[in-house]
């Protein structure tokens, strides 16, 4: 018989505690998504309510809450698409190459890491202002095709992940370097690039400063653009309407990080991931 | 014979790498040089960028705005960062050496805040502070804690304490999956020799651990300061962009947009911009140092 030490007894009371603390913020979102703004502001509840329906209609009154999702959607997929195929491309080229110049290159990729995106904003803005690309994707998608750090990542795996003998003998079969790349590379760096594509999807859903500053169409903005619409609406404050939309934003990054969370926290814990 | 065959394919490497720098050098370098170029000018974001040389840079010297927004910023990092590294650590400690039940779970749920969308959680606690019925006044209220609502978001110091234990929340689990994966690479050995000369499990985390950890704790510190000078979303949400009450939730970032695309003065953003930079460039230089170390 194993004796339960009351240390172990504090120890799972503190553990079940956080858990609670991490968890009561979702849960309370999703109960009040349930209720109407009567109901939510008159008393707090364990239990949801029926009025999902009345709080969607009421959210739909105030702002197109589809088409932002949509639009989320859009930038992030492409954005990940972009980030996976050129970071593995960029990192196959440091791993397989012998350039003369490539440590110098490689630096600056990690100086990239570095750079604060607060930096370049103003400047984008007049550019992007200049060649007529506001209120346009194009500049919320193509710069993921330069994502610093899963260049990083992927390198590090694709050190030991991709044999040369392997390419060796491809070569010899005549095949062309960007066809090798195509059919052995990327096979081979995919759990790499796989888990790199999950951060690039939750990064650029969650992007706030960059479509901030680009988008004014409203029925262009992205999600959380239209959450910030909505918290700041003061005249005509429909907290149902409120928990309902923060709940949609939420919810798809909750799926995903449900499904993946093992390739999520791997990639953190291999340190290829900023803060 | 094979080397040569491999020189002659190693100006791929070169054309492999086009896309990665021809991007960067559009959407990365070019606007950052722009946003330099713009500091050195008065410019209103309509009409053509007047040259003024060293003007705004001198002016954020003598600007208390700016000085307020940056004790502001560390402030609330602080705050924050001081109770997340503690449970960070600790939590390492207890996955690391104990064995418990659920610890994949628990290390899922305790990571998930990190993820979730910055906007959405303010909107999130925003309502939740809503004075006189939101959630925390409501269950306050109803477990007879205090006996009127409060208004967390009206008072300086507890707003930003709020912003302090929201980024905790945000972030104690990703440091702690930080610091798990550097525990993971201390030798058993160590703790072996520890227990057979008598030390204690606190003694050893002190005298062992701590010491090995060293590498990883000054990154994740620098990390977690780095990116609490760039904190902008929580506060902006939070407040409605204007920093309320009395500018004690104005960060440098938010001083920076809202100079920049509230009063339209870019070129003074630009230069708020730089001045961040530099604060933020030393401290990713010493970061920097210690990765090349590893590689």
């Amino acid at each position: 018989m194993r004796k339960i030490k009351p240390s172990h007894i504090i120890m799972y009371l503190f553990l079940g505690l956080l858990l609670v603390i991490c968890f009561f913020p979702f849960y309370a979102m999703i109960i009040n998504a349930t209720r109407t703004t009567g109901q939510i502001l008159s008393g707090f509840s364990l239990v949801p309510g029926n009025a999902i329906g009345q709080n969607i209609k009421e959210l739909a009154a105030k702002v197109n809450i589809s088409s932002a999702f949509v639009n989320s959607l859009i930038i992030a997929l492409g954005a990940t698409l972009l980030s996976g195929y050129f970071s593995a491309l960029t990192a196959y080229a440091f791993v397989v190459y012998n350039m003369r110049f490539k440590n110098v290159l490689f630096g600056i990729v990690l100086v990239i890491m570095m750079i604060p995106p607060q930096l370049s904003i103003i400047g984008l803005y007049k550019f992007m202002k200049e060649v007529n690309l506001l209120d346009n994707y194009l500049p919320l998608v193509v710069p993921s095709v330069a994502t610093a750090s899963s260049v990083f990542f992927i390198r590090q795996y694709a050190k030991t992940a991709l044999p040369s003998s392997l390419i060796e003998a491809a070569r010899i079969d005549g095949a062309g370097e960007f066809k090798i790349f195509n059919r052995i590379g990327l096979p081979l760096m995919s759990p790499a690039i796989f888990t790199m594509a999950i951060t690039s999807f939750i990064a650029s859903w969650n992007n706030y400063l960059t479509p901030l500053i680009l988008l004014s169409d409203q029925k262009k903005f992205t999600l959380p653009l239209i959450i910030r619409v909505l918290s700041s609406d003061v005249q005509d404050p429909s907290a149902g309407a409120m928990y309902l939309a923060i709940a949609i934003s939420i919810l798809p990054i909750l799926i995903v990080f449900f499904i993946f969370s093992r390739y999520i926290i791997d990639g953190v814990a291999a340190g290829g991931v900023k803060e | 014979m094979k080397q040569q065959k491999n020189l002659q394919k190693n100006h791929y490497g070169y054309i492999f790498l086009i896309p990665f720098f021809i991007t960067f050098l559009f959407f990365g370098l070019y606007p950052i040089l722009y946003t330099l170029f713009l500091s050195f000018t008065r410019y209103d974001g309509f009409s053509e960028p007047v040259f003024v040389g060293f003007a705004n840079y001198v002016k954020v010297l003598k600007d208390p705005l700016f000085y307020s927004a940056l004790k502001n910023t560390v402030f609330m990092w602080l705050i924050g960062a001081v109770p997340q590294m503690i449970f960070a650590f600790l939590l390492a400690a207890i996955f690391h050496y104990t064995p418990v039940k659920g610890k994949g779970f628990m290390r899922a749920v305790y990571y998930v805040p990190r993820l979730v969308t910055a906007v959405s959680i303010s909107a999130l606690v925003r309502q939740f502070l809503n004075y006189p019925s939101g959630v925390v006044n409501q269950l306050l209220l109803q477990s007879g804690l205090i006996s009127s609502p409060i208004n967390l978001l009206n008072e300086a110091l507890a707003a930003q304490t709020t912003v302090g234990i929201m980024h905790w929340w945000m972030f104690f689990g990703n440091t702690m999956v930080m610091v798990m994966s550097g525990m993971t690479g201390i030798s058993k050995d160590l703790y072996e020799a520890g227990k057979i000369d008598g030390a204690s499990s606190w003694q050893m985390f002190w005298k062992i651990t701590m010491p090995l950890l060293s590498p990883i704790t000054l990154y994740v510190l620098l990390t977690s300061f780095i990116g609490g000078l760039q904190s902008f979303e929580v506060q902006q949400v939070l407040t409605g962009g204007l920093g309320a009450p009395q500018g004690s939730l104005v960060t440098v970032v938010m001083y920076m947009y809202n100079t920049g695309f509230r009063y339209g003065n870019f070129g003074y953003a630009g230069a708020i911009a730089y001045y961040l930079f530099v604060f933020i460039a030393i401290f990713s230089v010493i970061i920097l140092r210690s990765r090349m170390q590893d590689e």
